[in-house]
């Protein structure tokens, strides 16, 4: 896969195998643009989470709620994340053990 | 959205109503005191508020969002003057400061109006406080928002 | 994921509570002060018009600036109103305080921001158990 997201992007794309013949099977069309699409998505709530946390303890404006609001948003969105590629995971597995 | 200015503006409530409640009981003190360092009666003591927009440098505003809406707005005591009415003129020939026909000036102080003003006085502190608990209550809820999800 | 307007009603609904309780506190604070006049904050009709602006007939936008047809804002935009909450016996120094209104404001001021995060977390515990599906 083509990404270049910064901060999280390499620990979770690391598929495991490996190997990038493999990971070609899984890169097909619209599952890696919505997948890709999904990152970025987490990455913005991660910055939003990091910007609001330094927010409140440097500036004068403590905005709780919307703090709190930042980190739930931030974690959900990374565990919904880590979910689907599990399951992607799962899947490619299972495909490469149908015996042909 | 801060929940700071609102407890600011609930200590400035507290602290002007603290303010009043030392300047009546100075006037309860003194409700017969007939001699005073300037001379004359005591003078009743008058606490005057006003209130205080939220005053911001130029540069906090540039820094600050959504500051369209300036919605605290602080108590402050801007003075604490004297009553200037005639003092209460009180017929008692034999007391060491009475004039040449008897009376003695004493100070413009009603007891009755002292102890309503400071019942109220109380009051309005106490309102103060819990003003100021519920913030705090609802910032605290705030944070809890975390922690059972 | 969030995308869902329930997000952003009770984020915008904590927002104006917390300025409604700058308001409010205010009022209570300022209860002597000669001439002050009591404010409060109105918000839940702009909220609902703003709710229910999917009307046909809408210009075609591509800037969040652009107008897009309709007097309604989209609900991120939506600003409260302050008004004056006039009491029924004003002091003869122009002070409109009525504390008793004011505490009566706060209390529910209080349970309403309380319980707009209580519906908050419940909206995270539902998608965080949609997520994981009670694993």
């Amino acid at each position: 896969m083509n990404i270049k997201l910064p901060s999280i992007a390499p620990h979770v794309l690391g598929l495991k195998t490996g190997n990038e013949d493999q990971k070609q099977i899984v890169d097909s069309g619209s599952i890696s643009r919505t997948f890709e699409k999904l990152l970025q998505d987490v990455n913005q709530q991660q910055f939003n989470a990091e910007a609001k946390k330094v927010e409140i303890l440097v500036t004068e404006n403590k905005d709780i709620h919307g703090t709190m609001l930042a980190l739930e948003k931030a974690e959900l969105s990374m565990r919904l994340m880590l979910q689907i590629r599990n399951k992607l995971v799962s899947a490619y597995e299972e495909v490469m053990r149908m015996q042909v | 959205m801060s929940f700071i200015s609102s407890f600011n503006v609930s200590v400035s409530g507290m602290a002007a109503q603290r303010q009043r409640v030392n300047t009546i009981s100075e006037n309860i003190a003194n409700a017969n005191t007939t001699r005073t360092p300037e001379g004359g009666p005591y003078r009743r003591r008058i606490v005057t508020l006003a209130a205080v927009s939220n005053d911001r440098t130029f540069e906090e505003e540039l820094r600050s969002q959504e500051r369209s809406l300036d919605t605290a707005t602080e108590v402050k005591v801007v003075g604490i003057s004297q009553d200037n009415r005639a003092p209460i003129l009180r017929y008692e020939p034999g007391h060491p400061d009475a004039n040449q026909e008897g009376y003695v000036a004493m100070p413009n102080v009603n007891m009755m109006e002292e102890m309503v003003s400071l019942m109220e006085a109380s009051r309005s502190y106490e309102a103060n406080t819990a003003a100021f608990n519920a913030t705090k209550n609802m910032a605290q809820s705030a944070l809890d928002m975390g922690r059972n999800v | 994921m969030f995308n869902s307007k329930i997000f952003t009603l009770l984020h915008k609904t904590l927002d104006f509570r917390t300025q409604r309780q700058d308001l409010l506190t205010s009022n209570i604070a300022n209860k002597d002060t000669p001439g002050y006049k009591a404010e409060d904050m109105v918000f839940e009709k702009s909220l609902e018009k703003a709710l229910h602006a999917e009307e046909p007939g809408l210009l075609n936008t591509t800037d969040p600036r652009h107008f897009n047809g309709r007097n309604t804002p989209p609900l991120e935009m939506v600003k409260g109103q302050r008004i004056h909450s006039a009491s029924p016996y004003p002091d003869f120094d122009g002070n409109t305080v009525d504390l008793d209104r004011e505490m009566a404001k706060m209390a529910e001021n209080q349970l309403m921001y309380n319980a707009s995060i209580r519906m908050l977390t419940h909206q995270f515990r539902m998608l965080k158990t949609a997520i994981t599906e009670g694993r």
